[in-house]
Parts: C-alpha cells; sequence; structure tokens
C-alpha cells in the first residue's frame, strides 16, 4: 500500500482543471486523431465502435445519442455509453527520471509528471491505451498499457511512487527504443540536455515507426546562476564530472547562448523529421502546457 | 575593559581549524551542482592532486566568525568600567555615636577616617547612608561636592532613634559597602557579620557612660504635690559618681547625690510640691560624662489643670452633684464662652461646638433591664464598673448607633454609644437619674469613665514620664567582625555592562548572512506557485 505524498506535484492537478482541458480539448481536436496520417492507419471516426468501453459523466461537446438513460436515472449525472474507438492506437509516455530533472528544487520534475498526468488523462478520455515508461541509465516501466478511467487512477498512483534520480545515471532515451514499437504513438517529455539533445536516438525512433512527440521542459536554470567574477566548481548532477572555472561575464553569456543554441537545434530537428514539439517552461501552469501540446496537434494537423 | 564570565567556552575556538578543514574537502558540497555541465566552456577539469590543491570555500571565513561569535556570547563578555567605582557607606547615627573622645564626637572622628581612606583608595564617589533610615542617602563627589566632611552629618539630618539595618540580600551587589560604627550596637553588629562588607571603619575606645533612663511624675490624690521617679544606671564597669537634679523651669525641686557601682542601677523617689503645668519638669545628671546626650531627660508637662464642664440647667440633680464633686474638672459658669467640654440632658441639643459633648438622654418610659449589659473596649482601658441590669431603666424602643460606636449596652440596645471623630460625643440611653442608680457608688466611677473618655484623657491618677532605652546608652566598643564578607574581586565590582546580546544579534546577522549566501549559491528559485 502506498503512502500518499504530501506537497505532491500531483495534488494540483485536479479532476475539475482535467475536465475542463478534455472539454477545451475536444473541440479543438474536433475529432482528428492525434498522430499524423501516414504514420499510422486510422480505420474510423473516434467514439464510432461497437464494443461498449465505460459509462462516464457528460461533458459539454458529448452527442447527445451515446446518453445512457438508465445510467442516468441511476446515478443522478447524465451518463455517456462509451465504446472502444477502433481509431484508438497505444500511447507510450516516456517521462525522463534522469537528475538532470532535479537541480533547482525539482521544478522540472514537477512540471514533467504533471504534464505526464494530464495527457494521460487526455488520451485516456479519447479511448486510447496509454502506458508510462520512465527513462535515465535505464528504463522502467511506471504503468502498464491500459484503457478507461481506471487506467488515470493507476497513472496517478504510478506517478505518485515514482521518483527521479537525484545523482549520477544518465539520460538514456535509447533504453526505451525496445518497447517503442511500431504504429504506437510516443510522447517524449524531458529535458533533453545531453550533447545534442539526444537526436541521435530521436532519429531512430522516428526510422522505427514510432509517432513520435516531444515536449520539451525548460529551465532557465540549466545553466546556472553562479555568482558573476568568481571561481567556482561545477559539477554535472548526471556525470558528478566537476570542473573550475571563473564566471566571467563571457563565460556566463556563452553558456546561455549555448542553451539556447541546443534548444533551437533540437526545434529544427523536429520539424525536419516531422515530430510535433512543444517547449514547457518552469514557472508556467500545466494547464498552460497541456494546451500549448494541443495546439501544436490541430496546427500541425489542421 | 572586557572580562568573561565563563572562559572556558573559547576553548571551542580550538575547534576553527576543523570547520577550515571540512571546508577545504567537502567539495561535492562546495561545488554548484548544474544541469549540464557541456553548456559550460571547458574549464579546469579537477582531478584528485587538484582537488587536494583547491582552496578551501570562502565561506569558511564567515562560518569561523559565526562560530566565534557564538562562542563569544556563551563565555558572558562584560564591560566594566573602571570609572564608575561605587561606594556605599552605612553610617551608625546610633546614639553612642555622639560619644565626645578626644574633642570630638565618634561620628566626626568617623568621618575623618573616612575622608583618609577615600583619598588612599582614590575613590571619588560614595553614597552616604543611615542606619536609622536606609532609604535616605547621600551622594558626594570628590570632583563636583565642596561639602567638607564636618558637613557630612548635617546631611543626613535623621532625629535620633532606633537602627533599621538594611536586608542583606536587598543591598547591591554591584556597589562596594562600607560601615562607619563604634561596634557598641549589637544589632549593628550581628547584621555586620551577615553583610557584604568590604570595609568597616570603628572608632571609638572609652566605655564609662552613666545614662537617665527614666522620668516620672504622677499627681498625687489631694492634686497638691507629685510624687517623681528617675532611673539612674551606670553602663561602665567603673564606680561612678553623680549628683541628680530635677528643676521645674528654673527652679530646683530636688538634688540628690548618687554613688553607681559598676552596671548598677539607682531608683530615686523625690517629691514636688505645687506642681505647675506651665513649667517643664527637668533632670540633670552631673558633671556630664562622655555621652552627655543621656544625662538629662525632661518633661514638657507634669501637671494637669482640671477641665472646664458646661453642665445644662435641664440635666437632672444628682448628675449636677456628682459632677460637681468631681476633683479633676471645674463647674464652668453659664456666661463663659468656651469650655473644656460640655454636658446637654435633651434629645434635641446637637453637637455645634467644637468641644468634647457627654448628651444624656431623657428616657419617657423607663423600664429596668432585663438582660445584663456588657461594655466594649474602649482606647484607654479604663475601668469600668459592673452596672446591674436592675439599676438601669431605659426606654425599650429600639435604637440604632448610627455612626457611633456603641461602648455599654445589651445586644438589642446601646445605652452607651461614643462618636468616632473627634471631638468625641458620648451619648447615654438610660436614667441617669434613677434613685437605685445614683446611690451606688459605681455612679461616680461611670461619671468619670464618661468624662475620661470625651476629654481624651485621665482625670484621675494621669502619670507623665520619659524614658530612654538602656541599649542606646551602652558605648563600650565591642570588637567587629571582619569585613571578609565581600569576597569579590576590586574588578568585579566594578559596573558591568554585559555584551552577551550584543554577540547574540552578531551572530543571528551572520547567521542571516550566510544562509542568503548559501541559497544564492545554490541557485535558490522561489516555489513555483500552484505547481
Amino acid at each position: 500500500m502506498s503512502t500518499r505524498v504530501l506537497n505532491h506535484p500531483l495534488d494540483a492537478v485536479g479532476e475539475s482543471e482535467l475536465a475542463r482541458l478534455v472539454r477545451v480539448a475536444n473541440p479543438l481536436l474536433a475529432g482528428r486523431p492525434l498522430l499524423s496520417a501516414g504514420q499510422l492507419r486510422h480505420k474510423r471516426h473516434a467514439g464510432q465502435g461497437y464494443e461498449f468501453l465505460e459509462h462516464r459523466d457528460y461533458v459539454v461537446g458529448d452527442d447527445m445519442r451515446f446518453l445512457d438513460w438508465r445510467a442516468s436515472a441511476r446515478s443522478r449525472h447524465p451518463q455517456i455509453r462509451r465504446f472502444c474507438d477502433e481509431q484508438t492506437t497505444d500511447w507510450r509516455i516516456c517521462l525522463d527520471r534522469s537528475a538532470s530533472m532535479t537541480v533547482a528544487e525539482d521544478h522540472k520534475w514537477n512540471l514533467a509528471v504533471q504534464l505526464t498526468a494530464a495527457l494521460g488523462y487526455l488520451l485516456l478520455h479519447l479511448g486510447h491505451r496509454v502506458s508510462v515508461l520512465g527513462f535515465s541509465d535505464h528504463c522502467t516501466t511506471l504503468l502498464p498499457p491500459g484503457r478507461g478511467r481506471q487506467q488515470y487512477a493507476r497513472l496517478a498512483r504510478a506517478l505518485r511512487d515514482s521518483t527521479p534520480q537525484r545523482r549520477g545515471g544518465d539520460s538514456d532515451l535509447l533504453q526505451c527504443l525496445s518497447r517503442a514499437t511500431p504504429r504506437h504513438g510516443v510522447i517524449v517529455i524531458s529535458d533533453f540536455l545531453s550533447p545534442r539533445a539526444m537526436q541521435p536516438v530521436l532519429r531512430r525512433m522516428v526510422s522505427a515507426g514510432c509517432g513520435l512527440q516531444l515536449i520539451h521542459i525548460l529551465d532557465e536554470a540549466d545553466f546556472g546562476d553562479p555568482p558573476t567574477n568568481d571561481t567556482v566548481e561545477l559539477m554535472d548532477v548526471e556525470s558528478l564530472e566537476q570542473t573550475t572555472l571563473t564566471t566571467t561575464r563571457e563565460v556566463i553569456l556563452g553558456t546561455r547562448a549555448a542553451w539556447y543554441a541546443l534548444r533551437a537545434e533540437l526545434a529544427r530537428f523536429c520539424s525536419a523529421h516531422g515530430i510535433s514539439y512543444t517547449a514547457c517552461e518552469v514557472g508556467e501552469h500545466w494547464t498552460t502546457g497541456a494546451l500549448r501540446y494541443i495546439k501544436s496537434l490541430r496546427v500541425e494537423h489542421g | 575593559m572586557v572580562s568573561l564570565a565563563a572562559p572556558l567556552w573559547l576553548l571551542g575556538l580550538l575547534g576553527l581549524p576543523a570547520l577550515w578543514w571540512l571546508h577545504r574537502f567537502s567539495g561535492a558540497n562546495r561545488a554548484i551542482v548544474v544541469s549540464a555541465l557541456f553548456l559550460w566552456p571547458p574549464g579546469f577539469r579537477g582531478d584528485s592532486a587538484a582537488r587536494k590543491s583547491r582552496r578551501p570555500d570562502p565561506r569558511w571565513r564567515l562560518r569561523a566568525l559565526l562560530v566565534a561569535t557564538i562562542l563569544m556570547a556563551l563565555a558572558g563578555p562584560e564591560l566594566k568600567t573602571s570609572t564608575a567605582r561605587t561606594v556605599d557607606v552605612w553610617i551608625d547615627d546610633s546614639l553612642s555615636m555622639q560619644t565626645v573622645e578626644h574633642g570630638e564626637t565618634r561620628l566626626q572622628t568617623a568621618f575623618g577616617d573616612l575622608d583618609r581612606a577615600l583619598s588612599e583608595t582614590g575613590i571619588a564617589e560614595i553614597q552616604l547612608h543611615s542606619l536609622r533610615n536606609p532609604a535616605v542617602q547621600v551622594a558626594w563627589r570628590r570632583d563636583k561636592d565642596t561639602n567638607s566632611r564636618e558637613n557630612w552629618p548635617k546631611l543626613m539630618g535623621l532625629p535620633p532613634g532606633r537602627l533599621h539595618p538594611p536586608i542583606v540580600v536587598l543591598m547591591n551587589r554591584d556597589h562596594e559597602h562600607w560601615l562607619i560604627s563604634d561596634g557598641a550596637d549589637v544589632d549593628v553588629n550581628a547584621w555586620a557579620e551577615k553583610a557584604p562588607l568590604r570595609r568597616i571603619l570603628q572608632t571609638g575606645t572609652i566605655s564609662d557612660n552613666v545614662a537617665l533612663t527614666l522620668l516620672s511624675v504622677r499627681p498625687t490624690m489631694d492634686g497638691d504635690t507629685s510624687r517623681g521617679l528617675t532611673t539612674v544606671r551606670n553602663l561602665g564597669g567603673n564606680l561612678e559618681t553623680r549628683t541628680l537634679s530635677v528643676y521645674s523651669g528654673d527652679k530646683l525641686q530636688f538634688q540628690k547625690s548618687l554613688r553607681l557601682p559598676p552596671h548598677g542601677r539607682s531608683n530615686v523617689h523625690f517629691e514636688l510640691s505645687l506642681p505647675d503645668a506651665k513649667h517643664h519638669l527637668r533632670a540633670i545628671l552631673t558633671p556630664a560624662d562622655a555621652l552627655a546626650e543621656d544625662d538629662a531627660l525632661s518633661l514638657e508637662k507634669y501637671a494637669s489643670s482640671p477641665a472646664s464642664v458646661s453642665v445644662a440647667a435641664d440635666c437632672p440633680t444628682p448628675l449636677k452633684i456628682a459632677l460637681g464633686t468631681h476633683p479633676g474638672i471645674l463647674i464652668a459658669a453659664a456666661r463663659q464662652a468656651h469650655t473644656d467640654m460640655r454636658v446637654v440632658c435633651d434629645d434635641t441639643s446637637g453637637i455645634d461646638g467644637g468641644e468634647p459633648t457627654l448628651r444624656i438622654h431623657a428616657q419617657r418610659v423607663p423600664r429596668p433591664l432585663r438582660f445584663p449589659p456588657v461594655w466594649a473596649k474602649d482606647e484607654q482601658q479604663i475601668d469600668w464598673p459592673l452596672l446591674q441590669p436592675q439599676w438601669l431603666y431605659s426606654d425599650s424602643t429600639p435604637r440604632r448607633p448610627g455612626a457611633n460606636k456603641p461602648l455599654f449596652g445589651t445586644a438589642e440596645n446601646p445605652l452607651i454609644t461614643v462618636s468616632i471623630e473627634k471631638p468625641r460625643a458620648i451619648d447615654v440611653f438610660f436614667d441617669m437619674a434613677q434613685p437605685v442608680l445614683i446611690r451606688q457608688p459605681e455612679y461616680a466611677v461611670l461619671i468619670d469613665g464618661l468624662l475620661s473618655v470625651a476629654l481624651g484623657r485621665r482625670l484621675f491618677d494621669e502619670t507623665f514620664s520619659a524614658q530612654r532605652s538602656v541599649a542606646e546608652s551602652y558605648i563600650a566598643p565591642h570588637p567587629m567582625p571582619e569585613a571578609g564578607n565581600d569576597t569579590r574581586t576590586s574588578s568585579s565590582l566594578r559596573t558591568r555592562v554585559d555584551l552577551t546580546p550584543l554577540m547574540v544579534l552578531m551572530a543571528a546577522l551572520l547567521l542571516v548572512v550566510d544562509i542568503r549566501r548559501t541559497r544564492y549559491t545554490r541557485r535558490g528559485v522561489p516555489a513555483q506557485a500552484g505547481a
């Protein structure tokens, strides 16, 4: 039995906010598939299956034809019958658990967890099967594939129980490549802080036929804020490598430029390879990042 | 000058090198953790040799200062000012200090010793305290006060009386305490054994003294003469010869030569003819000895004149007769404007004058009392007569004493009440002309008691006396205790300013600075709102 952690980032992810996110996502997506055409084959429109999936509360935008009057009378709330969507697919959410996500008071990790929960909820609402993988120097299955309302409860529980690596390790997305089967969607939520921003492994995943979408967690603390004109010792949180240098103004500006260049290079790479790319900065609310992700899908597909 | 209350805490400073060592080798804690080192330009990549040669974290100096400040605070630093040394001089100003030796009193001699002691020690400021009243003090500064030592006794300016040494635990521990005494007072010696005295200046060598301790005069019953008594004590160890003289005004009334054995006493009786209330009575021992103050006693008044009493015309005749035969009063004439007291016998007469009043209330339907009345205690403790209830006839109407105090009566009704305020007004609520009452001898005693209460003095057998405590006349100096109760050093007696709060404040400031610098180094980011 897991113990609920107080002040967990998921405490800020409420059911009501998730429901609002779904209401906003419904008209934005307007039944569009979450994956680009050509990478996956979609038989029919979403929600047009025949296999009963579950009941859920009616939300604005739902088709009244699927209103289950008996279930609504029993629960005293309008209930919608949901069916297994024949257009749905499996989604893997790859969550970066490396130590770099914990620098500067876990802000990046907290936002990544919140976005994982939000996207999982959205995907499950659309009838997809969702699983979550955590990766650092190895890949761990945080949540096996599943769908339905219970899957979100399992997702939330898994996220509450998962912790990032504090020191050492690596950000090796390649470890998750073996579990990303073709025709499955893959959402990578990471800070992509590795030389060349994980481009080689991303290229391999695209080549393997994965529908890849990236959510880049950005934090200006990534390039540090040491005292100016002081000889400091810096230590990489993952490799634990140390270096001593004098933090002149030129050094700090150069580091900042390298950080921006890494971000721009990743964005260019995604654009060139048809990968959905969403940047979410630490400090903004998770709903802002989730909506930006949904909008990026709409722009890309629409 | 700064001193430490607990200097052993400073041994903790020996641990500062360990603090330096911790800051030198704790590289993992000292390094700034970054997400991606490859973003930074290549610097000096450290190996083990470089780690050994690197300098300690510069913050070690701040933390060493913080630790040193805390240790200093624990050590209790005190700032002592050498210019603020204050000496409280307690003066035994008892009667024995007025003993004259070598042409000056013991008190004057002691002040001379004090002046010399102050010159020797260089003390510039003292506080003079009287042991008669420790609350009275006189400050004196060598550089500002122009009062010479001859004026110091005048500064105290207290009348003779008992000594009241201060409570030892309440004496100011930050001051130095000295005592001036002749050692003749046992109470002062007992106090000196416990008090934190740093110095005792004892004076006096003479121990022989003869004192007049009692002068008492009592008029005889006929009022023409008075009998007197004096007590003379020899408080020394030698045979003494004195002449006792008693003067009424300037007129010598009695004289007698006395031989007083060592530590002996003599009671001398004498008789005064024609006592004169206008003159005072004075008893003197000659020749005077070293302590002349206890060789005389005087009485401002030793005879009392009869009180003039006005009696209302409607008073019953037996009462008038009884008043007229009282030897202590004179019945005033009707036209006399001022009297010492008046007697009225009607219910309507108020107390309009400034003199005491005895008011006899008329009884309309007098009946004998059913229950025996009792007397209440009065201030003059008069021996009241035992009045039987069958002698007393009174109205049965209940009456309340009001603001007056019941003096005599039953549980139901007061029969005699006395006003609380002066002039006294006495109300009598029974028949003072009842035949069965006036035939009793207690009737005259009752009237005398009522007059004494109203006038506030005894009309019969009044005694005038003046006396002096024997202990005041003992002048033999006893050995004083060693002034060793104050074990503090001279430096510790100086005024102290505790610097501990300052050290604690400084440590708190250093801690805040260190916390801020630590947060800054760790790139503290405000907590993400709502996340």
